[in-house]
């Protein structure tokens, strides 16, 4: 596990210190906003899908672990929407999130 | 190359790369108001542009008003001219058709398509023309097959798409008004007989609630983002790598950067320069500027994909293709970046692996200097690429 935790913020990421190595990151996507580009699933499938109905974004998962950090960032800066969020999982995530830009 | 001598700054290429004026205007500042009539602005420095694509409650995409004053004219189903609600509406008609899940079940007829092309190219014999006989049939064909037009129809919009990109007020020429009202045919008959396309699918999944109008803007709207743009990302594509053998020895040898590959020359040859114009709906202090309400703003994508900026490692203007797949502008950016993204990511795999494979030894089959350039169509491209293996 590396401590990709401790890396730069960027304006997507939410402040993770404090949580360490171990510390897991929530996966918020907006589905208002998201426009189905596609770029999410095609580049991280692992994390993001679309939608066979709406084409929209459907995140795989509800939160991941730090050695997902990196990736998850470039989804978040590439998502040409906006519309892909992570957040501190310490179970408040979950109380809706934030576009923070 | 070929130039007018009018050609505005952001038009206007060395070959592939952009003119030392357009970096000195990007040195100076993020955008700059071109001399006299519009757009009142042009923006080069990539954060800036970034800022105004993903701002469409200030930047509005309704066309601007004719030089003349006159109001344009209205035109249903046209996604790239609708802000809003409107623009979401018909954004998600659409959307379920280009996931990237969808375009991987149409691999297979894109695979076929490259395959007789390449057969074609290759009885063209040596030297023998890519745009001609791959790059445009490829994308044309491809996009046929996705919307369910009739191949006759095609050869006959590929006619008069070759007027629209001669450079003439796109929505006055004659060539315009007919190559909408085939569309409009394409609607009309699509509704008595949905077929399996992207217009029989409208009408078959949403009946009434899309108009024919409609159907014939989505449509066109589609193949006004498809066709050319990925004809020409194709020809100038190839041009990039035959002009950089180290790059095309490294693709060759490691194939697996396709991906890659695809996404850089997607960013290197930009071929479409500017998105289509954004007008502010109020007041937006931007990059140290004031665009005043009413102003016309035009985002150079090429500009900003390839003009160094603040926090770049210095390499926006060397082709890499290994390189990290950014953020790059060439689909755009916001809620009207490119439906198509997947579709044409897809066809540049398909066609460039098809072409790399079929033809070990290819190069140009003329100096760079002969070639002409596509200065005036709405995307940057070469008319012919003569090529030799």
């Amino acid at each position: 596990m590396a401590d990709t935790a401790h890396t730069a913020d960027t304006a997507h990421t939410a402040d993770t210190a404090g949580t360490a190595d171990t510390a897991r990151v929530g996966i918020r996507v907006d589905r208002d906003s998201c426009v189905g580009s596609g770029a999410c699933a095609l580049f991280e499938p692992e994390f993001f899908d679309q939608s066979e109905d709406d084409g929209l974004v459907v995140p795989r998962a509800r939160e991941a672990g730090p050695e997902a950090l990196p990736a998850l960032r470039r989804a978040a800066s590439r998502c040409p929407a906006r519309a892909i969020a992570l957040v501190p999982s310490d179970g408040q995530g979950s109380a809706g999130w934030d576009r923070s830009d | 190359m070929t130039q007018s001598f009018e050609l505005p700054v952001d038009k206007r290429r060395d070959v592939l790369d952009p003119v030392p004026e357009l970096l000195e205007l990007n040195a100076r500042a993020p955008l700059f108001r071109p001399p006299g009539g519009m757009p009142h602005w042009i923006v080069t420095d990539r954060e800036v542009v970034r800022q105004i694509l993903a701002d469409a409650e200030r930047f509005s995409s309704m066309p601007p008003p004719e030089p003349d004053g006159r109001k344009p004219d209205p035109h249903p189903g046209s996604l790239l001219q609708t802000d809003g609600a409107e623009h979401s509406r018909l954004r998600r008609l659409v959307a379920p058709m280009f996931t990237v899940r969808q375009m991987k079940a149409m691999e297979p007829m894109m695979a076929r398509i490259v395959e007789q092309r390449l057969e074609v190219l290759e009885r063209a014999g040596r030297p023998a023309d890519l745009m001609r006989h791959f790059a445009r049939p490829v994308s044309g064909l491809i996009l046929a097959e996705l919307i369910g037009l009739p191949r006759d129809d095609l050869s006959e919009l590929s006619r008069l798409g070759d007027h629209r990109a001669s450079g003439h007020s796109p929505r006055r020429h004659p060539a315009t008004s007919e190559y909408v009202g085939h569309f409009r045919k394409l609607a009309a008959a699509q509704r008595r007989d949905p077929g399996e396309g992207l217009a029989g699918m409208l009408i078959r999944e949403h009946g009434d609630a899309v108009s024919d109008e409609e159907v014939a803007g989505i449509c066109e709207s589609v193949a006004n983002g498809s066709i050319e743009n990925t004809a020409e990302t194709i020809g100038l594509g190839v041009l990039a790598l035959l002009c950089h053998p180290d790059q095309l020895a490294l693709l060759r040898e490691r194939p697996a950067l396709m991906d890659r590959a695809v996404e850089e020359l997607l960013r290197y040859v930009s071929v479409v320069a500017s998105v289509s114009p954004r007008t502010a709906l109020v007041d937006v202090e931007i990059g140290g500027e004031l665009i005043k309400a009413g102003e016309v703003v035009s985002c150079s994508v090429f500009a900003a994909n390839r003009c160094p900026y603040g926090g770049d490692d210095g390499t926006a203007d060397r082709l890499d293709i290994a390189r990290e797949p950014g953020n790059h502008l060439a689909l755009g950016f916001g809620v009207h970046f490119c439906l198509g993204a997947a579709l044409a990511r897809l066809q540049l795999r398909i066609a460039l692996t098809g072409l790399l494979e079929r033809f070990p030894g290819l190069r140009l089959g003329a100096g760079v200097e002969e070639l002409r350039f596509r200065s005036l169509a709405p995307q940057f491209g070469v008319e012919t690429l003569p090529v030799l293996w």
